[in-house]
C-alpha cells in the first residue's frame, strides 16, 4: 500500500501541494484530480522521490521511498518521449532492464504485450515510423511491462482514440485485478468515474474532498432527480432550493438542497400531471469535482 | 552499477550505430589519409626553403665539389679550417646552436682516407636529410670511387653519415622531427576531440529533455546515475572513434614509411635506418599513454560542464550560446599549447599546466616535448580529478533542479540556490 502522509512542498514561496495525505491499495485505482497547476504532477513526483517534500513523508508497504524502491514503480508521465531514432522493442527493453528485469523476460513480456495492443506488425519499427496512437501505446507499454506493484498514470488517456481508450482501461482493469496498486490523474471524468474507487480531488494545492467515490457519492447532501418534463414545472416553486439544470426536452434534472426529501418533490409532481420517469441519481463525479473546486476566477 | 552500465550502454550504442558518427569517422579516416599524403608531398616542397649551412671540409678540393653539390638546396657557408674527425668546434657549434646556421657538415677522411660526414642540424626533417644524402653520395663517387669492383661500389655507397641533433632536446634527429609533428598532430586531435565529445554530452542532454524522454528516464533512475551513463557512454564512443583514427594513421605512417624506405633502399642501405620505419617504431608508448590520460581527464572536465549547461537549457540552440564561456579555456588552453612547443619549461607554461581545465592539452604537451618533473604531472592530474570530482558534484545537483525544468532559463540566481541545496 502506498501511503502519503501529510506531504507539503513549496517552491520559493508558492505552496504546490499542502498537507495531502492518501492512500493507494494493492487492487485498487486512486483518482488524484484538480485544476492545471493544482499539485497533481508535484505529487506524483514526490511519490516517485524525483522531488523531496519540504515536510511528510511517502511509504510503499511501510518503507520509505528510495531509489531501489521507486526503481519498481511504473510510471506514465502526462509529458510523453521516445527516443525518436531507436527502435521501439530497444527502448522497451531499455527501461525494462533499467527496472531491474533481466533481458529475457522483458523480451518475453513485451511480445505479449504487443500482442494485447495489436502493435505485432510494430516490432522493428522506431517512434517517428509510428501513429501518434501507436506512441502512447509504446510509452504505456514502457511504465506497466515490469509488472509494477505501483502504476502512476497521468492523464493516461490522452492522444487515444475510443478504441484505444478501451484497450487501456481494459489492461487497467486486468492489473488491477491482479492487485496492482493505481494512482490515475486524469481530467476525463468519465473515465475516472469508471475505474477509480477512491478519489482524492485537490485544488490550489489543498486536499478538497477524498474517499471512498461511493461513500462520498452516497452521502452527498444534495440529490439529483431526473423526471418526465412537465408542461408546466412550477409546483417546484414550493421547494425553496430546487434547481433545474440544462436537460433534454423530454428529461428534466433537478438538484435538490439537502433538506429536502424527493418523496415530497415525487407527491407534488403526480399531482402536477403525467409522470412517466422519476429516479433519484447519485451526483456524478463531474458534478462532485465542480463543486468543490473553485473556478479560476472566483479567488476571493 | 548495473543502472549506470545500461545507461552508458544504451548512449554507446545509439551513438555508435547512428549515421552521423558512423559517417563522420569515415570521413575522418579518410581525412587521415588524405592528410599523410599531402604532408608527404608537402615534405617535398620544404626542400625550397634554404637552409644555412656551415660547411667544413677535409681538404680544399672535396669542400669544393661539396659546396658546388649543395649550393641548389643550401646557402652553404664554407668554414676556414680543415677537419680531421667528425667532432664539430664548439665555437661552430655555438653558432649552430644560436640560430646563425641552421645545420653544420662535417666531412672528413677515414683512416683508410675513405670520405666520412658528420650531420649536425638543430631541427630537422628527415626527408631533408634524405636529400642531403643524395648529394653527398654523389661527392663520394666523384672524389673514392676507384674501380668497378662490387666491395667498391659497396663501400662508396656505404659511406659514412652520423647524424647529430644539436637540439639539447632530441637524441636523434628523426626524433625531433616525430615530436614536434605528431605533438602537433595529437594536441590538434585532443583539441578537437574535447571540444566535440562534450558539445555531444550537453546536447544529448537537451535532447532527452525536448523529446520528454527524461521524463520516463527520471522515474526510473537518479539525476547523478544519469548523468554519469551518458558522460560514460559518450567517452568510451570517444575512444572508440580515436581508437580507430589512431589505427588508420599508423597504419598510413607504416606504409608511407615503408614506400620511403624501399625508394632509398635503392640507393643506400645503411643511412634508410634513419627513416620513417624506425621513426614510427621509436614513437615513445609513454606519448601514446599520456595522450589517452590526458585526453581522458579534458574530456571529463569539460564534459561535466557542458552535462551542467545541458541540463538548464530546453533546447539545443540554448545550448551553444550557453557552452561560450566554457569554450573558452580549451582555447586559451589550445593557443597556449601551441606557443609551448617551441618553449615549453617558460615559466608561464610550467604553472599554466598545473590549472585544471588548461592542463590536459598544455601539461601533454611539455610531457611530449621536454622531460617534465614528476611532481609536475602528478600535481596536474590530482588538480584535474579534483576538479572532475567538484564539477561532477555540482552538475548532478543542477541536473536535478534542471532536467524537468522547461521553458524560461534559470536566473543565474536561481542557478546558484541550486548549487548550494543538498543533495
Amino acid at each position: 500500500m502506498l501511503e502519503v502522509n501529510q506531504v507539503s512542498k513549496a517552491f520559493r514561496n508558492v505552496k504546490a501541494v499542502s498537507e495531502l495525505s492518501f492512500y493507494a491499495r494493492e487492487g485498487r485505482v486512486i483518482g488524484l484530480l484538480g485544476p492545471n497547476g493544482a499539485g497533481k504532477t508535484t505529487t506524483i513526483r514526490m511519490i516517485l522521490d524525483i522531488l523531496q517534500p519540504d515536510t511528510g513523508e511517502v511509504r510503499w508497504d511501510g518503507r520509505r521511498v528510495d531509489a531501489q524502491l521507486r526503481q519498481t514503480f511504473g510510471y506514465l508521465p502526462e509529458e510523453r518521449g521516445l527516443y525518436p531514432k531507436m527502435k521501439i522493442t530497444e527502448q522497451l527493453l531499455f527501461f525494462g532492464r533499467l527496472h531491474g528485469m533481466d533481458g529475457a523476460d522483458a523480451r518475453k513480456r513485451i511480445a505479449e504485450l504487443f500482442e494485447s495492443f495489436n502493435l505485432t506488425d510494430k516490432l522493428k519499427s522506431t517512434p517517428v515510423e509510428l501513429s501518434k496512437g501507436n506512441q502512447q501505446k509504446v510509452q504505456f507499454i514502457a511504465a506497466i511491462l515490469h509488472r509494477p506493484p505501483l502504476l502512476i498514470l497521468d492523464e493516461p488517456f490522452s492522444g487515444f482514440d475510443p478504441i484505444n481508450v478501451e484497450v487501456v482501461k481494459d489492461t487497467v482493469r486486468g492489473l488491477v485485478a491482479g492487485g496492482t496498486a493505481v494512482v490515475l490523474s486524469s481530467h476525463r471524468m468519465e473515465q475516472v468515474e469508471e475505474l477509480c474507487e477512491d478519489i482524492c480531488i485537490i485544488d490550489r494545492s489543498f486536499p478538497v474532498v477524498k474517499g471512498n467515490l461511493r461513500e462520498i457519492k452516497q452521502t452527498w447532501p444534495n440529490r439529483f432527480v431526473r423526471m418526465t418534463r412537465l408542461p408546466n414545472m412550477s409546483f417546484l416553486d414550493q421547494f425553496p432550493g430546487a434547481v433545474t439544470q440544462p436537460s433534454t426536452d423530454s428529461v428534466a434534472e433537478i438538484k435538490l438542497p439537502a433538506n429536502t426529501v424527493p418523496a415530497d418533490v415525487l407527491r407534488a409532481a403526480v399531482s402536477a400531471g403525467p409522470v412517466d420517469l422519476f429516479e433519484v441519481v447519485e451526483p456524478s463525479l463531474n458534478d462532485i469535482y465542480l463543486h468543490y473546486v473553485r473556478p479560476e476566477d472566483g479567488v476571493t | 552499477m548495473r543502472t549506470l552500465s545500461i545507461l552508458a550502454a544504451r548512449e554507446y550504442m545509439s551513438r555508435l550505430t547512428s549515421r552521423g558518427f558512423i559517417i563522420g569517422t569515415i570521413f575522418g579516416v579518410l581525412g587521415i589519409i588524405a592528410l599523410s599524403f599531402i604532408s608527404g608531398i608537402g615534405s617535398w616542397f620544404s626542400g625550397n626553403f634554404t637552409t644555412s649551412l656551415a660547411l667544413v671540409g677535409p681538404d680544399r678540393a672535396v669542400t669544393q665539389m661539396l659546396a658546388q653539390q649543395l649550393r641548389d638546396d643550401y646557402k652553404v657557408k664554407v668554414q676556414p679550417y680543415s677537419a680531421t674527425g667528425p667532432a664539430i668546434e664548439p665555437r661552430l657549434k655555438s653558432d649552430v646552436v644560436n640560430g646563425k646556421y641552421d645545420a653544420a657538415l662535417i666531412a672528413y677522411r677515414n683512416h683508410d682516407g675513405s670520405l666520412a660526414f658528420a650531420y649536425y642540424p638543430v631541427k630537422s626533417a628527415s626527408l631533408e636529410d634524405q636529400s642531403l644524402k643524395h648529394k653527398l653520395l654523389e661527392t663520394v663517387v666523384a672524389t673514392d670511387f676507384k674501380g668497378t669492383n662490387r666491395s667498391a661500389v659497396q663501400r662508396a655507397i656505404n659511406f659514412p653519415l652520423t647524424i647529430t641533433n644539436l637540439n639539447p632536446r632530441y637524441k636523434s634527429a628523426s626524433e625531433a622531427f616525430l615530436a614536434q609533428a605528431l605533438v602537433y598532430f595529437l594536441l590538434l586531435l585532443l583539441y578537437i576531440a574535447v571540444i566535440m565529445y562534450g558539445v555531444y554530452v550537453g546536447s544529448g542532454v537537451v535532447e532527452e529533455k525536448s523529446n520528454r524522454v527524461m521524463e520516463i528516464m527520471i522515474g526510473a533512475v537518479r539525476p547523478g546515475q544519469l548523468l554519469a551513463g551518458k558522460i560514460l557512454g559518450i567517452g568510451a564512443l570517444a575512444l572508440t572513434q580515436m581508437f580507430i583514427f589512431g589505427l588508420a594513421a599508423g597504419s598510413m605512417l607504416v606504409l608511407v614509411g615503408l614506400h620511403l624506405a624501399s625508394s632509398i633502399q635503392t640507393v643506400s642501405p645503411a643511412p634508410a635506418a634513419h627513416t620513417a620505419p624506425l621513426a614510427i617504431a621509436t614513437v615513445p608508448l609513454s606519448m601514446i599513454a599520456f595522450l589517452i590520460v590526458f585526453f581522458l581527464l579534458g574530456f571529463f572536465s569539460y564534459a561535466t560542464l557542458f552535462a551542467g549547461v545541458g541540463a538548464l537549457a530546453s533546447k539545443t540552440e540554448d545550448v551553444q550560446t550557453s557552452n561560450g564561456p566554457f569554450v573558452f579555456p580549451i582555447i586559451v588552453a589550445y593557443m597556449l599549447s601551441i606557443f609551448a612547443l617551441q618553449d615549453p619549461d617558460k615559466p608561464l607554461f610550467v604553472w599554466a599546466s598545473l590549472v585544471p581545465l588548461i592542463s590536459p592539452m598544455l601539461m601533454f604537451t611539455r610531457v611530449a616535448t621536454t622531460t617534465v618533473p614528476v611532481w609536475q604531472i602528478g600535481v596536474s592530474i590530482g588538480l584535474s580529478l579534483v576538479f572532475i570530482w567538484v564539477a561532477t558534484l555540482l552538475a548532478a545537483k543542477l541536473y536535478r533542479v534542471g532536467v524537468l525544468m522547461y521553458g524560461k532559463p534559470l536566473s543565474p540566481k536561481e542557478i546558484l540556490r541550486a548549487l548550494r541545496a543538498p543533495s
